[in-house]
């Protein structure tokens, strides 16, 4: 009777207005949501909460939350409390050139813990979390195409992989907690466009690109358009879920270098990783060696479930992904 | 070589000696030939471009004057007037197919620049007619697999690229290019004979062979007689051991030519595909074994295959391969673990030793499904009447076979 009644007044919820908000507004995967949201017609208003002001969009208010901070539960709650939130989407993740984890492992693990925490508090039916295919880790023992349930192995080396795969554990424990909640997760590739910054496209941007000599793993990218429209698709999903986002076809590793606008420069591992190490330490290099082995073995996403069960089919080959690259 | 394309140019070319009054534009056709990388088809273009009549060893002779003259010429017809062209046509004419493209793209035009793109790229066509033509013999086979072995070298390497690769990792542009190669060791070098392909069923199936050869080509082999005995079936893919398929260079390379890793969600999603699935469950220990012991099979490895066969609820095809431990033999190994490889083997380059593939009866499993391939008593009948099918036909093949080498 009681659950009756509540889906009764979700639906009359749905039916009005929605009022939707984005933690990480002013990430890439929240620049690249905010204009798809205020052009959608279902959306009423935009609660932006970042530590940073996004750019001007319409329909967005924007609400200063630094979710780094330890008081900054409160602010959340606040936030979503005064209006009801139909939607909240969290792509709070960490792609910046920091080599202080401990700063990520605020913001992300943290960061998710009280997301988690205030989307509870204020019942809001639906949240959308922004992930990674790099949690799969990059493995010798992969198959050829990575399934939503394979185990998010992560990199072992690098605290900012554990730190991601930690955020998805949380987000599991929280989906056991509160089925009523829809809880979309969504992997993606490494994501590529003009106006992206990662650790992937900071490697790709560059003239000589060093690669594993006799290696040459296969990998995906998704253009930042289909990520998204990807996004965008989350907010008409039937029930939760985990879902790759891929863009079509693969590429090995040469090919995207190439792609990019890039020379392939294939140095021998035990090279690479010292000198990887070395420059680390110095702090000169873009990528942390302990990522050296997404450079060694594929890690390929299966895209078929995001394709069947949330409609969402790639526009753009990974070749045209790379290539948008040059135009940034 | 170069006397025989010089004569058969020169029979084909003879109407076009009444077209060429001026000399400059005989040449001309000829002349971008200059701009050509490879120096060797640039003669043969430029004696077949500037053969009206039949007297090519003179012009042989006179080559290297003409070039130096030539390579000046042709801009300034090219922009001046639309005379050259039709000798050019017909200097293609008696090449190839070439010239009639060409007459109809070179619709005399204002644009100098224009008329020198043009002229550029009919040239280039010519070339292109002229060395194909005087490359199909010999020559230009090895060319052509000096070229392919080149991208195998940068594919090995990691650097190959590959914008059309497959989801398993397959480039079919390097696959195309190894084609060359492949043909030769398929049909001149190690003749490969196949018996029994008619027995491999559509809808999938896994065909299970023995392991075989230092460096192992009886997976790619395989599948390139599958290929040409049976091109009604989809594209077979072949499965390689984690210990291979890990193997830098190797491993990529492999990986590339269509190999995919052994493991049940790889061959299962395979045989999805209705493909039939080649698997070689010895392994490493079957292409490890010193050469004393060639033709013994050793353990089927864990028997996955019969667990895959019972579970998709397909058949198994058994595959006898006689000729790969000769071309091959495994001579040493050489212990590299310290580079992360389980060894490198010690062989001689690939001998022209007869190759014998045979295909057996399919062997269905009695009961299918997943229950069932957890079943010891469903599955190792399965992989005892395999094993002896496999030993019964290669022991057939040894026993007929007069000579290693001449079959």
């Amino acid at each position: 009777m009681a659950s009756a009644l509540s889906r009764r007044a979700r639906m009359a919820r749905a039916e009005r207005a929605w009022r939707v908000a984005v933690v990480g507004a002013n990430a890439d995967l929240g620049r690249l949501l905010l204009p798809r949201l205020a052009a959608d017609p279902r959306v009423e208003s935009v609660l932006a909460l970042d530590a940073a002001m996004p750019r001007d969009v319409p329909k967005v208010q924007f609400r200063r939350v630094d979710l780094t901070r330890y008081d900054s539960d409160g602010d959340l709650k606040d936030a979503l409390s005064e209006r009801p939130v139909d939607a909240l989407y969290h792509l709070g993740l960490d792609f910046s050139r920091t080599r202080i984890s401990s700063h990520a492992h605020e913001l992300e693990v943290a960061g998710t813990m009280r997301v988690l925490g205030a989307v509870a508090h204020a019942r809001v039916p639906r949240v959308v979390v922004g992930s990674l295919t790099v949690l799969y880790g990059a493995r010798s023992d992969h198959p050829a195409l990575l399934g939503e349930d394979a185990p998010l192995h992560g990199c072992p080396p690098s605290r900012f992989v554990g730190d991601k795969v930690q955020v998805e554990e949380q987000v599991a424990a929280f989906r056991e907690r509160s089925p009523e909640t829809v809880t979309v997760v969504l992997r993606f590739a490494p994501i590529m466009g003009p106006s992206v910054d990662n650790p992937a496209t900071r490697l790709l941007r560059r003239r000589l690109v060093p690669t594993v000599m006799g290696r040459d793993p296969l990998w995906q990218a998704v253009h930042e358009q289909d990520a998204g429209r990807a996004l965008h698709l989350a907010l008409d999903a039937a029930r939760s879920g985990t879902f790759n986002v891929a863009g079509e076809g693969v590429l090995p590793f040469s090919a995207m270098v190439r792609g990019a606008g890039a020379l392939p420069l294939p140095i021998p591992f035990a090279l690479l990783h010292a000198t990887l190490r070395f420059l680390n330490t110095s702090g000169t290099w873009p990528v942390p060696a302990s990522l050296l082995s997404y450079l060694q073995y594929s890690w390929v996403a299966d895209g078929r479930r995001a394709r069947e069960e949330l409609g969402f089919t790639p526009h753009h080959h990974a070749r045209e992904a790379v290539a948008a690259l040059r135009e940034g | 070589m170069q006397k025989g394309t010089g004569k058969r140019r020169g029979g084909s070319g003879g109407p076009i000696s009444g077209r060429t009054p001026a000399g400059g534009e005989v040449v001309e056709g000829a002349t971008p030939v200059g701009h050509t990388p490879g120096g060797g088809e640039v003669r043969r273009g430029r004696g077949g471009g500037s053969t009206p009549g039949g007297g090519e060893v003179h012009r042989v002779t006179t080559r290297p004057a003409r070039a130096k003259k030539q390579r000046r010429a042709p801009r300034a017809d090219a922009g001046s007037d639309e005379e050259p062209e039709p000798a050019r046509a017909g200097n293609g004419n008696g090449v190839d197919h070439a010239p009639a493209r060409a007459g109809s793209r070179e619709v005399p035009g204002p644009g100098a620049v224009e008329a020198v793109v043009a002229t550029a790229r009919t040239s280039l066509q010519l070339v292109r007619a002229v060395a194909s033509q005087a490359l199909s013999g010999r020559l230009g086979k090895a060319l052509q697999a000096a070229r392919g072995l080149g991208a195998a070298l940068k594919a090995s390497l990691g650097i190959g690229g590959g914008g059309q690769v497959d989801v398993y990792g397959k480039d079919p542009e390097l696959v195309d290019r190894l084609q060359p190669i492949s043909d030769f060791l398929y049909d001149s070098y190690w003749r490969v004979s196949v018996m029994g392909a008619e027995h491999i069923p559509q809808g999938g199936a896994i065909l299970v062979g023995n392991h075989s050869g230092a460096i192992p080509a009886d997976g790619p082999v395989l599948r390139q007689a599958l290929q040409r005995e049976r091109p009604d079936l989809p594209e077979a893919r072949w499965l390689v051991e984690d210990q291979i398929f890990d193997t830098p260079f190797l491993g990529t390379l492999f990986n590339r030519m269509g190999a995919v890793r052994a493991c049940p969600e790889n061959a299962f999603r395979l045989l999805e595909e209705r493909r039939p699935v080649i698997v070689f469950p010895e392994g490493v220990q079957g292409i490890g074994k010193p050469f004393q012991q060639r033709y013994q099979l050793k353990r089927l490895g864990r028997g996955g295959f019969a667990k895959l066969a019972v579970r998709a609820g397909l058949p198994i095809v058994p595959v006898a391969i006689v000729g790969a431990e000769e071309s091959m033999p495994l001579l040493a190994k050489l212990p590299t673990r310290f580079l992360g490889l389980p060894y490198v083997p010690v062989t001689v380059p690939p001998l022209p030793a007869k190759w014998t593939i045979r295909f057996g009866e399919p062997l269905s499993p009695g009961s299918t499904g997943t229950g069932p391939a957890e079943d010891p008593a469903v599955v190792q009948p399965l992989v005892d009447g395999t094993r002896g099918a496999i030993e019964g036909m290669l022991r057939a093949i040894l026993d007929e076979r007069h000579s290693v080498f001449r079959g």
